[in-house]
């Protein structure tokens, strides 16, 4: 085992022969790798407690690599991590990382047979109790199910009014739901104070070019009116 | 806080509006300052505490949320001269927001000063910044296509008077919107509902609640003893009159009875059946959920003694009310 800052100080010649390679601790900045790292033996890579937010490109390298360990600060992992890659990896561990979503290259991955990526606590809902199970094959069992259907963007939110009783929110969501060019100028509102949450699904036609792009036509939310909160109710709660 | 809404705070995918009346918030904040000590108004203390909040849960729960501050009755604000002053009012509250910005909770890049009655054009800005701020929540989220399938058919399921309220596990699981879904595909769809708050699941896990606003109406009604003009501050919300020589002690079957006359307009959501056995099987369902999360408690010093008591606890008030062991 090496310590990541010790990396550098590596010769290209020794680390050809490491078969193995488990770094630990805080790495020095990805550009400062060796850029011609040679890793080309390498059958197993263990890089835990790291703090880099994706996996070093001179990676690309370990073609042999048969296991996998990365636990950093990954945000997302690298669109060249698939069977080109990696046609040999047996064993993906990404715990402890900070992913949102799982590439379905990995799906594809013919020698793939454990994809680990727990505590990973901003993981989409759809991913995250396969990835949190026991068994440590359902993650990847999952993913080859989602490769074999259809994805598509997600485009439902939650959208939650919050402030003052009489300040205008059940109003604004009223206002809100009314859409099309023959409504009023003004809304007429004459309710009064809601009493109870309100919580109603409203599906809105998106104009905003880049959320279009992004195959969201229609935004789906959830709003959520709860009545207002009176300031005595309020100040109660622990202040920034 | 009403119990009601912490319940509800959390979750996935969360656009927040906190709405502040922009309006004479000037002349608020200048009166505020000029105390001694010099104070913020109550439209600041508001929005931090609920940002607060926010922030606090999202971070516990991992998740991600955006924040848009709307000053509101600007048309008045407009009337009475103040716009200008009030505009630069708001915008030094969200200056002191954003600087309690985290990854976990974002800001728009500026607050909005809107009539909310106005169905132009500050309806448009109003979308226009939510689109902004689920752009920014929902990109890369590439999801299978059925729960995006699963979610429309939830808000269907949500407007349906006919529908259950509530439901096994198992029995939603075997709705005709998951037909021909594997196994794995079930437990993903379950999850993703969950977390966008279209069914809640409460602590004891079974049944769970396939209609949220038929329960966010249950659980903000609240127990009282009999009204007492002289001690009341502001009853906000449906009161539940307990025993008049026990204050805040009802039994339970008194309870679901009064449950179950609540049905004037406001609360349209309670859905009361017709008939009267289904809506007692209701209403007893509906205090077990209320026992669930803490709302109604059983007294454990009453238990001992051969009465289940029950204590509610709204808006942070703590009212006894007594459940008789049959």
């Amino acid at each position: 085992m090496v310590h990541t800052e010790e990396l550098p100080a590596l010769t290209s010649q020794l680390l050809q022969s490491y078969c193995a390679l488990r770094a630990y601790g805080h790495p020095t900045p990805i550009q400062d790798w060796p850029v011609n790292l040679v890793l080309d033996r390498l059958y197993q890579l263990v890089l835990i407690k790291c703090t880099f937010s994706r996996i070093p490109d001179c990676l690309r390298q370990a073609k042999q690599l048969r296991m996998l360990q990365v636990q950093a600060a990954l945000t997302e992992l690298p669109r060249w991590l698939d069977a080109t890659t990696y046609p040999h990896l047996v064993y993906l561990d990404v715990s402890s990382n900070d992913l949102r979503n799982l590439p379905l290259t990995l799906a594809t991955m013919p020698e793939l047979m454990f994809v680990i990526a727990r505590e990973n606590t901003r993981l989409t809902p759809h991913l995250a109790p396969h990835a949190n199970d026991a068994d440590p094959t359902a993650l990847l069992r999952y993913l080859k199910l989602c490769a074999k259907g259809v994805m598509e963007q997600q485009r439902h939110i939650r959208v939650m009014l919050l402030g003052l009783p009489m300040v205008g929110k059940s109003a604004l969501l009223e206002c809100l739901k009314h859409a099309g060019s023959s409504t009023p100028a003004r809304l007429l509102h004459d309710r009064v104070r809601t009493q109870c949450p309100v919580i109603e699904p409203v599906e809105h036609r998106v104009k905003h070019k880049q959320l279009a792009r992004q195959g969201v036509d229609t935004l789906h939310c959830l709003f959520t009116d709860p009545p207002g909160t009176p300031a005595d109710d309020m100040f109660g709660l622990e202040s920034l | 806080m009403a119990a009601a809404v912490r319940f509800f705070v959390s979750a996935e995918n969360t656009v927040f509006l906190i709405l502040i009346k922009g309006q004479g918030l000037d002349k608020d904040m200048a009166k505020a300052r000029a105390k001694s000590p010099p104070d913020t108004c109550e439209s600041e203390k508001v929005t931090l505490s609920w940002l607060s909040y926010i922030k606090e849960v999202v971070t516990i729960h991992n998740q991600e949320g955006r924040v848009m501050l709307i000053g509101t009755h600007r048309d008045s604000a407009q009337d009475r001269g103040s716009y200008s002053m009030d505009l630069a009012a708001l915008e030094a509250v969200y200056s002191s927001l954003v600087r309690h910005e985290s990854p976990h909770l974002k800001f728009a890049p500026c607050p909005l000063f809107i009539d909310t009655l106005d169905l132009h054009l500050d309806q448009a800005s109003v979308w226009s910044a939510i689109e902004v701020e689920a752009f920014q929540l929902l990109r890369d989220q590439r999801v299978p296509k059925y729960i995006n399938a699963c979610s429309d058919e939830m808000e269907l399921y949500s407007k349906d008077a006919a529908a259950p309220k509530y439901g096994s596990r198992d029995e939603f699981l075997g709705m005709h919107v998951f037909r021909g879904l594997h196994k794995d595909q079930l437990v993903s769809a379950y999850a993703s509902l969950l977390k966008l708050g279209y069914i809640i699941a409460l602590p004891s896990g079974d049944p769970i609640i396939l209609k949220p606003r038929w329960f966010a109406a249950a659980a903000s009604i609240t127990l009282s003893p009999e009204p007492n003009p002289e001690t009341d501050g502001n009853i906000r919300t449906v009161t539940i009159i307990t025993e008049r020589d026990r204050p805040g002690y009802i039994t339970r079957g008194a309870l679901c009875d009064r449950l179950m006359e609540v049905k004037d307009e406001a609360w349209s959501h309670l859905e009361w059946p017709v008939n009267e056995d289904e809506a007692r099987i209701q209403a007893n369902q509906l205090v077990d959920f209320l026992l669930d999360i803490g709302i109604v408690l059983v007294d454990p010093a009453s238990i001992r003694s051969g009465a289940a008591v029950l204590t509610q606890v709204a808006s942070g008030d703590v009212v006894a009310c007594c459940l008789c062991v049959l």
